[in-house]
């Protein structure tokens, strides 16, 4: 007990101090950040737009109506922004790049646990909200717009989705990063081609799709339960209690997975370390 | 006393695929470490030197936990460095010549101040070991500028000023003088030295300049293709290779013949010759280059590590035939 409230309380003070950088990241070069926001938000608004509008235009897609397409995109926004926020900086999300590039040998020097290092280093409240921002006041007008009834267990349950949300992804970045532990030239960028896969296909509904595609995409490559199944269930869709617990199920088997993978690849790059180093700001 | 570093028969290989034909693909073991000893005392200050690819790097990493040995043993302040990483890099320094620990991102400043908060370093200790790096280093002209606007000397200060800021026991300087220019070489070693006097660091640090090596200390470990080529002092090591030596003439023409000098190369009125100390004093040599006409310049200068390892495997060879 007196060890863990000794963790946290380090890994506390380890967030203290990436925040207090990330703010002075983003005072030094004031106008630059704000554009760095701006553009932030402008893609955020972006990446709603295009479901949105074929919603509007033919009432509503994949069995949601316009305004809950409104939520459920929302809902992605607001997971995506909170990860942004938590794991964004110096390819902590991305970890394949760091594994990849060699860069580990930054962190093992560090006298703090590898574990610790990775919770608060991608750590960006300023620099990495705009997002989070665009996703929660789409959030409330979407709430506002179907006329939602907000109890204090909806709200749980919406941050408890959010939060499976991020762990699905790094679940997934995770287990397939640690193959550039093996090869890391050629696994350099597997990270981000899961994000993005994820990313690009996690705000679309999967209603209509084969049944096999649909329970492939709510397992092995698990981007139907991100944002699509929690908007669901947060809009009242579904009540079967195996559909409300499938994404923490399937985020916990990830977790596990991913945590394997990666203390294996941990052993091994122990043993034979990374044949080769890029240093590209050696943290970008 | 317990030794602060010690190393025992230590072998570290790697299996290298190599393709061989269209598919298939052979397994080579390549060696970094083959059976290395060696031990370093609290104060030590000590060179590690070798050719790029003689497996200092690796030795680097397995005395910070990086890596572990297949066979033998690595030990840091009685402790395997694998198993205690964490207790282990609260009292040792590690700076890797091509790579920066500085936040790219930021001014100077904030490495530091990150570092003060990572390794909890106290207030007094961080003002007191600030203040002193500061000013053996010339930290202030850079304190507040951006690490990516640093020039490769600047960097190198702030970073090895980084590495000392925790008061290790134990630094482990990789290259430390990769790339400086002749000035900033020679603070850099000042530093090393006047820090090891000050704090009785243990400082290992490798380079492959001999030069260097003969300005920052005595003792010297010399590693050739995983192996231990030579352990003690310098000047002995010179001694058994002859102090081999470097002349470098410019003058138009072909290359005059130098008794006592061995020609490796000439090209475009610049001609370098290769002499062993011991055998053609430099004065003896300089006094017959002074009879030479049209000499523009001349320069005296130590055979690189790559040379003087030759020849001690060569003299090796020679005294203990096959």
């Amino acid at each position: 007990m007196k060890g863990a409230i000794s963790y946290l309380k380090e890994l506390f003070g380890l967030y203290r101090l990436y925040g207090r950088m990330d703010l002075q990241w983003f005072l030094q070069d004031s106008r630059n950040s704000l554009i760095l926001l701006a553009v932030d938000v402008v893609l955020g608004v972006a990446d709603l737009a295009g479901l949105m509008l074929l919603a509007v235009r033919f009432q509503g897609v994949g069995g949601f109506s316009a305004r809950e397409v409104l939520f459920f995109l929302a809902f992605y926004e607001t997971g995506n922004g909170f990860l942004t926020m938590l794991f964004c900086n110096y390819n902590v999300l991305n970890i394949s790049r760091r594994v990849g590039r060699g860069q580990l040998d930054h962190m093992l020097i560090q006298p703090r646990p590898l574990a610790m290092q990775l919770l608060a280093e991608g750590f960006a409240p300023v620099s990495g909200c705009g997002k989070l921002l665009v996703g929660l006041a789409v959030l409330i007008v979407a709430c506002v717009g179907l006329h939602m009834r907000i109890t204090p267990v909806w709200v749980l349950m919406l941050m408890l989705y959010v939060i499976c949300y991020g762990a699905l992804q790094i679940g997934q970045s995770y287990l397939w990063g640690s193959l550039a532990f093996y090869i890391p030239a050629a696994f350099e960028e597997i990270s981000s081609v899961i994000l993005d896969l994820n990313g690009a296909v996690g705000r679309y509904p999967l209603a209509g799709l084969p049944r096999w595609l649909a329970a492939g995409l709510c397992t092995v490559l698990p981007v139907g339960l991100t944002a699509y199944l929690p908007a669901r269930v947060l809009l009242g869709k579904v009540q079967t209690p195996w559909q409300i617990a499938l994404p923490f199920a399937v985020a916990a088997a990830f977790l596990w997975g991913a945590g394997r993978a990666f203390r294996r690849g941990m052993r091994r790059y122990l043993t034979h370390s990374c044949n080769r180093y890029r240093d590209m700001g050696f943290r970008n | 006393m317990n030794p602060v570093v010690e190393m025992e028969n230590v072998v570290k290989y790697y299996d290298q695929k190599r393709p061989v034909g269209l598919f298939r693909r052979e397994t080579h073991r390549v060696y970094a470490l083959n059976g290395v000893s060696f031990s370093l005392e609290k104060g030590d200050l000590c060179a590690y030197a070798g050719p790029n690819g003689a497996g200092k790097s690796t030795t680097f990493k397995l005395l910070s936990g990086m890596l572990s040995p297949q066979e033998g043993k690595v030990s840091a302040f009685g402790a395997n460095p694998a198993e205690h990483r964490i207790a282990m890099m609260q009292k040792t320094g590690v700076l890797f010549g091509n790579r920066s620990e500085l936040w790219w991102d930021h001014p100077v400043r904030t490495s530091f101040l990150w570092k003060k908060q990572v390794w909890g370093i106290d207030d007094r200790a961080y003002a007191e070991n600030l203040g002193f790096l500061k000013e053996l280093l010339d930290l202030d002209e850079i304190w507040t500028v951006f690490a990516r606007e640093l020039s490769l000397g600047q960097r190198m200060r702030a970073n090895l000023a980084l590495t000392f800021l925790h008061d290790p026991q134990l630094v482990l300087l990789d290259e430390p003088t990769l790339g400086l220019d002749v000035l900033a070489k020679r603070q850099m070693i000042g530093f090393i030295k006047r820090i090891n006097e000050e704090k009785k660091a243990t400082i290992l640090v490798t380079s492959h300049d001999m030069d260097d090596l003969m300005e920052m200390t005595r003792r010297v470990i010399l590693i050739q293709r995983g192996k231990l080529a030579f352990d003690g002092d310098l000047q002995a090591l010179l001694f058994r290779t002859g102090d081999r030596r470097t002349l470098r003439i410019t003058r138009p023409g072909p290359a005059p013949e130098l008794p006592g000098a061995k020609l490796v190369s000439s090209a475009q009125g610049v001609h370098a010759y290769e002499f062993i100390g011991t055998e053609t004093p430099a004065v003896e040599l300089l006094a017959r280059v002074s009879a030479l006409a049209e000499v523009q310049d001349v320069e005296l200068g130590r055979a690189p590590i790559e040379s003087v390892i030759a020849a001690l495997y060569e003299k090796w060879k020679r005294e203990q035939p096959a």
